[in-house]
């Protein structure tokens, strides 16, 4: 029975009162007695074999307390998410593939001495010729490939004719889009530290979106069984899928085995940039067309991602943006071919919408062109195209019947909560409105990647009725913790202050895969409400003892923190009571739980996007006049947590569209920190709005659908088309920096 | 390389007097992190770019991670630990609370303390004051509208407060 007396309302985040006093510890924050920290030795050349490392000047400095090689590492000298390909340390013999790459740490007593020392490393290196193009790669793979294949990801769908579709359109727009690269730039660098203990286990305390990920690295490499490892995931200072893969992890449990120490690593803001993942770069070739009446007759797309150095997600990713494509949009011929091909560019991974974001953008661009070829309005065009309940879906299992929501009425809030237009063009300011949809899909059943499949959560009641839940997933600043705290609470009628979170300390926490693909509040707080259940069900039995009602628990209702028989006013038993009694009469005080949802692997939800723009002709420069964001949401859990998701996502994509402009040349980064990669501040961002569509997933907690990375898919497209209409022109390269919409000015119209 | 030789060092930090002696080389957000251990004040770029490591120096927002710790010998300082006394929040943080301007919490303490130092000199912003006393602090959580909330709701509670 739900009250919903905390479901859905703005409750403040649980950890919130320690973060805003400064009390809360990120990774760099934690401190030890005894601790070392620790520099990392990186190539600087983007393919070359490290023929010799020599060290022993850097061991030597006085307060260098170890030097660590590949030799140091007793087990795979490897790690990487979905490929593994990615070198712990470049040994000797062996070949960089990236600026960056590792090939040496040093443990010291301060930071400065640590830097000194990588300073005295001297690495012989033998410089190979390096590919930076992913068409070269793509037309020679066995010449140019740098593994043992020249592929980390590939996707094929197809379905109906397309060649009949071809015929049967009487407009066609096709054209090349390039992908910028997006860095994450999340204002926390990489950090953590791993302390020895005494029985030659590890502990380690470091950003990541999954513990058990990070622990089985870690004993694959060093050696060592899981059982001694634990991994806890600290507060986070923002990841959005760029620490997935392993940073400081691996290097700083080996440092302290080795040390018996203690050892910290934080990375710098350039050692972070130029080593992490980040989102693909690439080409799309996108080609449909629609017949006079404006019915989409196919759709067909080629696209190329650099995956960079070495594969880490690419297969996840490439997967991902083929099968976003098709947006929410009934196609019949369809044809999406993809392919990630290594390069000696730096790695590119997950990056919040795992590709989704760059397949609804191209989309949604090409969408508003082929309206302007049929002479229709761009709404009008995507109507006639929607796909509606009960429609087979164009992929994979996607359950179109998880919710009375039509994509048709997600734009229609969009567009009655921004309302009319009301500034006018003037000869050099130019005012346009663009709007996106996008289908974002959400993998919670986990059948599409490996280890994300079932998610357990652990509820405890302890003797003095206080209660434990213990979650494997990662608040990487959601506000996940606080949801689950929610859902507890609402359960067994308490307050969530009531409620203690545990999460993403491998060995407290029960597995969840990686908290990822906006999954998390959707399989965890199933999950805990199956462990709540469960444990109701116990508590209750009890009660009906005491009162004397047992078998009949109907009746009862938890409440207040008691339990009370809704059909005798006087009977009413403290949870706190039936806990005590419980621990003393051998009843099981822990429930833990394992959600396998019993529905096809993907959810979908949509999500539109409005923007007005103010384009200054004589400048180049882009004001943001209004942006709305409405979203399929389900059931909202918490609307200050959700707002605030889908906000700081839509401004990601507007970041992507606009201002973020990351420069690669040969291998080697250009823009390396924060004043040279312009990320959006308060200054660039407008008030967004945001319009929830409620209506509740048939099979999410309470009703509630994933949302954390949606927003991003649709705020990029729809500021482009804003600008687009604004200049009267066709948007193909971004981001629109100013010089770039000032080249676009002198080239040709839209047709 | 020789350790340089420390020197005398005195501030007023959060209303205490706090001695130590500091290399010179040393940055005012180390020495408020590792030798005082008030990690509270974040590194975010170590450039100056980000704002995660703002302190308010007399009275002026400062990004500590710019600073010798020795360029401020003898002023008074405040970093986000000293805004709370005890068990109750400063009105700043209360408010970035209610209105879920907390995301992953990074950016927060330098946000706060850009708050505090804009509201210091004007009670009653616009949200243009607003926008431009943060526009040196960057959320990439993207919660700039909620902290522009916040400091809304922190001047009309103020006001209520005043009626009373």
């Amino acid at each position: 029975m739900q009250n919903y007396n905390i479901i859905g309302k703005p409750v403040v985040k649980i950890n919130g009162r320690d973060i805003v006093r400064g009390k809360s510890k990120y990774g760099s924050d934690f401190s030890f007695p005894g601790m070392l920290f620790a520099k990392t030795c990186r190539c600087s050349f983007p393919y070359a074999k490290v023929n010799k490392i020599e060290i022993s000047k850097a061991a030597k400095l006085n307060g260098v307390v170890a030097v660590a090689t590949a030799k140091d590492i007793p087990g795979v000298n490897l790690h990487g998410f979905s490929v593994l390909d990615q070198p712990v340390l470049v040994a000797e013999g062996e070949t960089a593939k990236m600026v960056g790459d590792p090939i040496a740490v040093v443990a010291a007593v301060s930071e400065e001495i640590a830097e000194q020392a990588v300073k005295l490393i001297d690495i012989e290196y033998k410089q190979r010729d390096p590919i930076y193009d992913p068409e070269e790669v793509l037309k020679s793979p066995e010449k140019y490939k740098i593994h043992h294949t020249a592929f980390c990801g590939s996707y094929d769908f197809e379905a109906g004719d397309i060649k009949k579709g071809i015929d049967a359109a009487d407009f066609i727009v096709e054209d090349k889009y390039n992908l910028p690269i997006q860095e994450h730039a999340y204002i926390e660098t990489e950090s953590g530290v791993a302390v020895p203990g005494d029985d030659g286990s590890i502990t380690i305390i470091a950003g990541g979106q999954d513990p058990y990920y990070v622990r089985y690295s870690i004993a694959k490499s060093l050696g060592l069984k899981e059982t001694s490892i634990r991994c806890i995931i600290p507060e986070m200072g923002g990841s959005f899928g760029g620490k997935q893969q392993i940073s400081v992890q691996i290097l700083i449990a080996l440092l302290a085995l080795k040390t018996s120490r203690p050892v910290k690593m934080v990375w710098t803001r350039e050692e972070s940039m130029l080593v992490h993942a980040k989102r693909h770069p690439g080409s799309v070739k996108h080609k449909f067309g629609a017949t006079k009446d404006g019915k989409i007759t196919f759709m067909q797309v080629e696209y190329l991602l650099d995956g960079g150095a070495y594969g880490a997600t690419s297969p996840n990713v490439t997967f991902w943006m083929g099968a976003h494509f098709a947006g929410p949009y009934k196609i019949h011929n369809i044809s999406i071919h993809g392919k990630a091909v290594y390069t000696n560019n730096p790695v590119s991974a997950a990056f919040r919408s795992m590709g989704g974001l760059q397949a609804t953008l191209v989309t949604e661009l090409q969408i508003d062109r082929l309206a302007k070829r049929l002479q229709m309005d761009p709404i009008k065009f995507r109507e006639i195209n929607f796909l509606i309940q009960g429609d087979k879906p164009v992929l994979h299992g996607i359950c179109l019947n998880d919710s009375k929501v039509t994509v048709g009425e997600v734009l229609n809030k969009a567009l009655n909560r921004i309302g009319p237009r009301h500034s006018v063009s003037t000869t050099t300011r130019k005012m346009g409105r663009g709007i996106a949809l996008g289908m974002p899909l959400y993998d919670v059943g986990g059948e599409l990647s490996m280890g994300l499949r079932g998610v357990g959560a652990t509820i405890e009641f302890f003797r003095d009725g206080s209660v434990e839940v213990r979650s494997g997933s990662v608040d990487m600043g959601t506000g996940l913790n606080t949801v689950l705290a929610q859902i507890a609470a609402n359960e067994f009628g308490l307050k969530v202050e009531d409620i203690k979170v545990i999460s993403a300390d491998s060995q407290r926490t029960a597995k969840m895969g990686r908290t990822v693909a906006s999954r998390g509040a959707y399989t965890s707080g199933n999950a805990v409400i199956i462990a709540a259940q469960e444990l109701k069900k116990r508590l209750a039995e009890v009660a009906a003892h005491k009162f004397g009602s047992y078998p009949k628990t109907a009746s009862l209702v938890f409440s207040d923190g008691n339990i009370y028989d809704s059909q005798a006013k006087n009977k009413v038993i403290s949870l706190a009571e039936i806990a005590d009694f419980c621990y003393l009469n051998g009843i099981n005080l822990v429930a833990n739980s394992w959600f396998i949802p019993d529905h096809a692997s993907l959810g979908h939800t949509f999500a539109a996007a409005v923007i007005d723009v103010e384009v200054n002709i004589e400048t180049g420069e882009t004001t943001i006049l209004n942006c709305v964001i409405a979203h399929d949401s389900g059931r909202v859990l918490n609307p200050l947590n959700a707002k605030a998701q889908l906000i700081g996502a839509g401004i990601q994509g507007i970041g992507y569209a606009l201002m973020e402009k990351m420069v690669v040349s040969e291998g080697q980064l250009k823009t390396t920190t924060l004043h040279d990669y312009l990320i959006p501040t308060s200054l660039d961002i407008p008030k967004i709005d945001v319009v929830f569509i409620e209506e509740p997933s048939r099979t999410g907690p309470y009703g509630a659908k994933g949302l954390g990375e949606h927003g991003i898919f649709v705020t990029a497209p729809a500021l482009l088309n804003a600008i687009a209409s604004a200049i009267d022109r066709n948007v193909i390269e971004f981001p629109t920096t100013p010089d770039i919409v000032y080249r676009i000015l002198k080239g040709k119209s839209m047709n | 390389m020789k350790a340089l030789t420390k020197q005398n060092w005195h501030i007023v930090l959060n209303g205490q007097d706090v001695s130590r002696e500091i290399e010179p080389s040393m940055l005012l957000v180390d020495v408020l992190r590792n030798e005082i251990g008030l990690t509270g004040t974040k590194i975010g770029c170590g450039k100056g770019d980000c704002g995660a490591c703002s302190v308010i120096v007399d009275g002026s927002l400062v990004y500590s991670c710019l600073i010798p710790a020795l360029a401020v010998n003898g002023k008074s300082i405040q970093t986000i630990e000293g805004l709370s006394k005890d068990k109750d929040l400063h009105p700043i943080q209360q408010a970035f609370l209610d209105v879920g301007a907390v995301q992953c919490g990074f950016c927060t303490p330098g946000m706060i303390m850009a708050v505090k130092c804009l509201l210091d000199k004007n009670p009653k912003p616009t949200e243009l004051d607003i926008r431009e006393a943060i526009s040196g602090n960057l959320c990439r959580c993207g919660s700039y509208s909620f902290i522009i909330e916040a400091v809304n709701l922190i001047t009309s509670r103020e006001a209520q407060h005043a009626k009373l």
